[in-house]
């Protein structure tokens, strides 16, 4: 059966301050179910200072997908660490834009802006 | 029942092979011992007697076990009550008995589950009608506004909220959506439409309504849930509009003079995210004029599917607005637009909940007037 979100994770970057997760797919509570294990798993033995979560690759997001973000969020910065979020499409950063969320969380346009940063 | 007929007969002709037997040796015995006229009695007797035995011992092996586990049986079958079948015995009576307890067993847990889940609609119906009762049944108009909203939750318990204050010269429409839907977005929801009948009354404006409101959710409600929300304030006497938007959807517009609808970013951010919101939000006004209308909706509207998977969007909305609009009351508009949607998603599940209220500015009394008119879907 054809997933409706999927993850990649880059954990091999050299640079020791972060690690990008790629995501593709649609981010809803369906989207979440399909990666949620591999996604708790990894966030939860996140050693670096940064997480960046890569949206160049999803299309879609709703309020539960943002719900998630925020949970993943408050996880990090309870241990002293930080999401990050690149690459959104504009329909993402409209629902961004909507809810608010960047009041609270990193956005950039993309890697290269993030690094600038 | 193959198994049972032969074990049936199987009793039966063991136990008429030891009659038999026993039949012929008293009738050998009184053969060769008594004179001929008594063991003519004797073998009578002993026929009768033995008669009885045989029908005895068929009676108790075979007829009463199986008439006792067919008893519970059509019981069972017939949705009556039905006892365990109590028996040490290890043969075919023995393992029908067994048989029959078990699958009774397994029937009483299924039936307990189905009563568990009965039990539980039952209380998810009643959770329905509580929130049903804290929404507004009825739409209100007031002095200047015709207002129409609709409601319709996805599941028993929605995370959608509305609702109409008439307070201290001012008359508050809001429009909420937490997070998901469900009994934990409707626990919410319900919380918040609580928090906004009381602070509406402590407080003269809506900024400060929605600054109380996150202050007090923030404290109560897990990381991974919000609330957006936005709050348009009427001013009775001067009929001025203005709102505050906490990361709730768009607010359109309609103009009754161009023809032409914006769609006004809300802003601020959604109840919940923050401990203080009172930086991020503001109270803005919201120009509207004789024939305006104002569309407050959640994203369960623009977020509806066809069974293509194609997106409702707000552009769709924005044209059923621009197209209902003059022609019609706040309630008719509210129609036409939910029609639209419901034909636009053909047969598609409603996948999340949806609200859609419609604020028209008239001076004029709505023919049918809107506080008859039901908010539901």
């Amino acid at each position: 059966m054809q997933k409706n979100l999927s993850i990649e994770i880059n954990s091999k970057n050299s640079d020791e301050k972060y690690d990008v997760v790629k995501f593709v797919g649609e981010l809803d509570k369906v989207g979440h179910s399909d990666v949620d294990v591999e996604l708790e798993k990894f966030v939860k033995s996140f050693t670096k200072k940064i997480l960046v979560f890569d949206f160049a690759g999803l299309k879609f997001i709703n309020s539960e997908g943002i719900g998630y973000l925020m949970e993943i969020h408050a996880f990090l910065m309870k241990n002293d660490k930080k999401l990050v979020i690149i690459g959104a499409n504009s329909h993402v950063e409209d629902v961004f834009n909507t809810i608010g969320i960047q009041e609270i969380i990193s956005i950039y346009a993309n890697l290269t802006e993030f690094k600038s940063s | 029942m193959k198994i049972i007929l032969k074990s049936l007969t199987r009793k039966l002709f063991l136990n008429f092979l030891l009659v038999s037997g026993v039949i012929c040796g008293v009738y050998y015995y009184f053969y060769f011992t008594e004179t001929e006229s008594v063991h003519y009695y004797y073998l009578i007797g002993s026929i009768s007697g033995l008669s009885v035995l045989f029908l005895f011992l068929y009676y108790f092996q075979a007829y009463r076990p199986l008439k006792i586990t067919l008893r519970q049986m059509q019981a069972l079958l017939a949705g009556k009550k039905y006892k365990r079948i109590y028996t040490n015995r290890i043969d075919e009576y023995g393992i029908l008995a067994h048989f029959f307890n078990q699958v009774t067993a397994g029937l009483g847990e299924v039936s307990s589950d189905l009563k568990d889940r009965d039990r539980m609609l039952d209380e998810l119906t009643i959770a329905s009608q509580l929130q049903r009762d804290i929404l507004p049944l009825k739409n209100s108009d007031v002095d200047g506004l015709q207002i129409s909203a609709k409601n319709k939750a996805a599941t028993e318990v929605g995370g959608d909220s509305f609702n109409f204050f008439t307070k201290k010269g001012k008359t508050y429409i809001y429009i909420g959506d937490v997070t998901g839907h469900g009994v934990s977005a409707g626990l919410i929801m319900t919380m918040v439409n609580s928090l906004m009948s009381v602070f509406t009354d402590m407080y003269s404006d809506a900024f400060d309504v929605v600054v109380n409101v996150n202050h007090y959710i923030k404290r109560h409600i897990k990381k991974a849930m919000f609330m957006t929300m936005v709050l348009l304030s009427w001013d009775n006497d001067k009929k001025t509009m203005s709102y505050v938007g906490a990361g709730h959807e768009h607010i359109i517009v309609y103009n009754a003079v161009t023809g032409l609808c914006d769609a006004i970013v809300s802003g601020g951010v959604a109840l919940g995210m923050v401990p203080d919101n009172s930086k991020i939000i503001k109270e803005k006004k919201l120009a509207l004029e004789e024939g305006d209308v104002a569309v407050l909706f959640t994203d369960g509207i623009t977020e509806a599917r066809n069974s293509q998977g194609e997106l409702f969007g707000l552009e769709n909305l924005k044209k059923a607005v621009v197209e209902y609009a003059q022609e019609y009351s706040a309630d008719g508009i509210n129609y036409h637009i939910a029609k639209d949607v419901s034909n636009f998603m053909e047969d598609h599940k409603q996948d999340d909940d949806m609200t859609l209220i419609v604020i028209k500015r008239t001076s004029k009394v709505s023919e049918k007037n809107s506080e008859n008119i039901s908010t539901i879907w």
